[in-house]
């Protein structure tokens, strides 16, 4: 019987949210290099302490719903967060939108000056999925304003990273991206525009806490510091809410 | 904008998503078509020869073959997009010649499944060609028949059951392929929308009652492939075949 | 018909074929010798079945064509050979009679050879539409000689068409076999090791051994020779060749001419006038010094002894009568007690009854 319980603890400690109290963090795609940097900043907190997955909204909210042990979900918009509240999961007072996304138009062998390209544009321009990605309503929406003088064909991706390789790749000479994209990239600023944040619905990216830990505490401490949102602004992403913490 | 999940919506979705949802059908139906009737021309011969040839370099081929068994479809896919990017020489070639990307379009959907089922077509049949024996052919030989004819009125008929088993078995992969496409498919509806992909979309809007009903009729689909090929495989569709197996 | 073929060939295995083969007449050539011995291969190569590689020297020429040297090779498809396995080889898929129409559409040459006779000889008729895998083995062996004439080939090639059949199947086939013999004038190229099929059948015999051809020669002659050890046991036999006199139907034999000599067997189909081949079993002959005055045994015929051979219990006697050849087996004390010798007269005891055809 002795024997039994030793192996049961041990068995127990070697599930990792029980033993060393990482915290386990789904991020949607677009946003995961920022959080990466921002986890390398967070005072008096080692990095390994966390443990991310990136990978596209829906897929994580799926995931969370059927039982995937994450303890903070950053989702790419605010349905998921709300949806997971539906379902009785998730801390409600914790959902927040901790960035506002920017949508950009990436023309990386553009050679003509941009109206142009808006009136003698015919072809596929590659977007996100306006269905289920925030980014890719944001582009649908941009489009339906009349930019451009032909309507072009959407070439879809599932989210806004496949939507970016498809133009990377050389495959789409045209596609809406976001902005914190190209900044990571360092591509150079002649050849993307930025549209009118009011041209469209704001991409409110939102977090909710699933499972409390000290980790996830400290790190959504440090979005909303200063240092943390001058981190999350460099990376293309605009901050605050009207909400329960601070606006900027 | 909070996507509800009470039953109206989801029957209003229901009954909006079959329209398109048919059309992913048809997609796949033409894909799934096309490519096995594509490899029944390509692949017939190759397997033809690597299951008689005695050269050193059927050795080299047969795993090259088989090498879409184990890659994963993604990477499969990631190299696609690369090779089909205008900026190498196949996709410049290709928009040339036709003012459109291999991305994002039936056509390189069409090469990509052929990669990615290639290994089930040739595989069963390569098989049922090596189990011929070898005494038959050399009596049809003597008996005044060439190569082709060899081929088509002795190794042909004593085929059948190989030859059902790579086209079923073609069909019901392609048809359940998902990880190119959504690689390269760029999601156009009526061309690179298959079913796999709209069940995805499903998924991903939270649609889970079209995804069960697409999803299930996956199932049933691939259910009723395996017991056609296990039918196949007993015999009862084939019994000449049995004749020759070389025992 | 002139078939010319010299042959170097090696496998890997060890096994090496070296020899040179020479046909030049129609009917039945035989190509005797122990499994192992080369038989098949010689066969496959002719057919063009096995290429050789390129240290192997192959030659062969028929009727002046060329059908393989260093240079080139005749596909097996477009040599007019026509092959009998011993396993057969019917396509499953097809009917007997699919199986000949099969080989009819693919005739090499133009023939007078009906598919209905050949039905007829080989007595198919009722298995016309069997599928193959029923067949019994005498019945398939006889579908696939039959597959191979209506095919029309130029040689016809036996691989041990009777080793799987039982005697009365084999019997049957060797009986079809003489037919094709007689109305066809295809020559057939004929391999086995089993010495009682070759007497029956051969018009020429060539031994091999160990991959090369080292005797030749018509089957009388190689029926008598002690050379070759064919004189082994029972399967001994002269072959010798008579003309029919007469029927007897009273006393139901036929009484045929052997050299000068009259001979008796049990009644033939076979006009008078027509030359019929005998087997004789040395062990069916005896041999006595003076003609016996009244004696059960029809036939008896004077011959001189030619040569003997003595082996443990028994000697193998060759007596010359007239211009053929003859065996008798008798006991070494016989022997001893007649004082065999060459040049003695003596005088050769058949009994009617033993003689086959």
């Amino acid at each position: 019987m002795r024997h039994l319980s030793l192996l049961i603890v041990i068995l127990l400690s070697c599930n990792p949210s029980i033993a060393d109290g990482k915290t386990r963090i789904a991020v949607a795609a677009n946003f995961q290099s920022t959080l990466e940097a921002l986890i390398q900043q967070i005072p008096a907190t080692l990095p390994e302490q966390y443990q991310i997955s990136a990978g596209s909204s829906g897929l994580i909210y799926a995931q969370i719903i059927n039982g995937a042990p994450f303890d903070l979900f950053l989702s790419a918009d605010t349905e998921r967060p709300l949806a997971l509240l539906d379902h009785n999961i998730g801390v409600p007072e914790s959902l927040w939108v901790y960035a506002r996304g920017r949508l950009a138009l990436w023309a990386p062998k553009r050679t003509k000056p941009w109206d142009d390209l808006f009136n003698q544009f015919r072809g596929k321009l590659a977007q996100a999925n306006p269905n289920f990605a925030p980014y890719g309503r944001a582009a649908t929406q941009v489009l339906k304003t009349g930019l451009f003088s032909h309507q072009p064909q959407p070439v879809l991706g599932n989210n806004v990273a496949q939507t970016f390789n498809f133009i990377l790749t050389g495959n789409s000479s045209l596609g809406f991206v976001s902005l914190a994209q190209l900044l990571d990239a360092g591509i150079s600023t002649e050849k993307y525009w930025i549209p009118e944040p009011k041209l469209y619905d704001e991409i409110q990216q939102s977090l909710i806490v699933i499972k409390d830990t000290s980790g996830s505490q400290r790190l959504i401490a440090f979005m909303n510091s200063r240092a943390g949102r001058e981190i999350i602004h460099e990376h293309g992403y605009a901050t605050g809410q009207l909400g329960s913490h601070d606006s900027n | 904008m909070k996507l509800s999940t009470n039953t109206a919506t989801q029957q209003g979705s229901l009954a909006h998503m079959t329209a398109t949802d048919i059309n992913a059908v048809l997609v796949t139906l033409q894909l799934a078509g096309a490519t096995t009737l594509i490899l029944m021309i390509i692949g017939t011969p190759i397997a033809w020869w690597v299951a008689r040839s005695q050269s050193w370099l059927s050795v080299l081929v047969s795993p090259l073959i088989s090498l879409p068994l184990v890659l994963p479809p993604t990477v499969i896919g990631f190299y696609l997009l690369i090779l089909f990017s205008p900026d190498q020489p196949l996709g410049s070639f290709w928009l040339q010649v036709t003012g459109d990307t291999l991305a994002f379009s039936f056509t390189g959907l069409l090469i990509g499944s052929i990669i990615y089922s290639l290994p089930f077509y040739i595989q069963p049949l390569q098989v049922e060609f090596s189990n011929i024996d070898q005494n038959l052919i050399e009596a049809a030989t003597t008996l005044g028949a060439g190569p082709s004819d060899r081929f088509f009125n002795l190794v042909v008929p004593l085929s059948t059951r190989g030859f059902l088993i790579a086209t079923t078995l073609t069909f019901a992969h392609t048809v359940g392929e998902f990880g190119i496409v959504l690689m390269i498919g760029g999601n156009i509806p009526g061309e690179t929308r298959v079913l796999s992909i709209a069940l995805y979309d499903h998924v991903e809007t939270l649609q889970y009652a079209s995804a069960h009903f697409l999803a299930g009729g996956l199932m049933l689909f691939s259910f009723c492939t395996l017991i056609l090929i296990h039918i196949i495989n007993k015999g009862s569709l084939t019994m000449v075949s049995a004749g020759a197996r070389k025992n | 018909m002139n078939i010319q073929a010299q042959i170097e060939f090696t496998r890997p295995s060890g096994f090496s074929l070296n020899t040179q083969l020479k046909i030049g007449h129609p009917g039945v050539t035989a190509i005797y010798g122990q499994s192992g011995a080369g038989k098949s291969t010689l066969l496959r190569i002719l057919a063009g079945l096995e290429h050789g590689n390129h240290t192997d020297k192959i030659n062969i020429t028929v009727d002046e064509h060329i059908w393989q040297n260093q240079d080139q090779f005749l596909l097996p498809e477009k040599r007019a050979i026509g092959v009998v396995f011993q396993d057969q080889h019917l396509f499953p898929h097809l009917s007997v009679q699919d199986n000949l129409l099969f080989a009819l559409k693919r005739q090499h040459s133009p023939s007078s050879i009906s598919l209905e006779n050949i039905i007829a000889w080989f007595e198919l008729g009722p298995l016309l539409n069997q599928k193959v895998s029923l067949l019994s083995g005498g019945e398939s062996q006889r579908a696939a000689i039959a597959r191979v004439i209506i095919n029309a080939p130029k040689i016809i090639l036996m691989d041990e068409p009777l080793a799987s059949l039982d005697y009365p199947a084999k019997q049957r086939i060797l009986n079809c076999l003489k037919i094709l013999k007689e109305e066809f004038q295809i020559p057939i190229l004929y391999v086995s090791h089993q010495w009682d099929e070759i007497t029956q059948i051969a018009d020429e015999v060539q031994y091999i051994d160990s991959g090369r051809i080292t005797h030749k020669g018509d089957i009388a002659t190689m029926s008598t020779s002690f050379e070759l050890g064919l004189y082994n046991g029972d399967s001994a036999a002269a072959v010798i060749y008579c003309k029919v006199i007469r029927q007897d139907s009273e006393y139901g034999l036929t009484q045929l001419k052997f050299e000068q000599n009259d001979l008796f067997v049990n009644q033939l189909e076979r006009s008078p006038g027509e030359t019929v081949r005998l087997i004789i079993s040395a062990r069916d002959t005896s041999l006595v010094s003076e003609r016996p005055e009244a004696s059960s045994i029809l036939n008896i015929l004077e011959a001189t002894v030619d040569d003997f051979l003595t082996e443990d219990r028994t000697t193998l006697v060759r007596l010359h009568c007239g211009q053929q050849n003859l065996l008798a087996r008798i006991t070494r004390k016989s022997a001893d007690a007649m004082q065999i010798r060459k040049g003695q007269q003596l005088f050769a005891q058949i009994k009617a009854t033993a003689l086959t055809r």
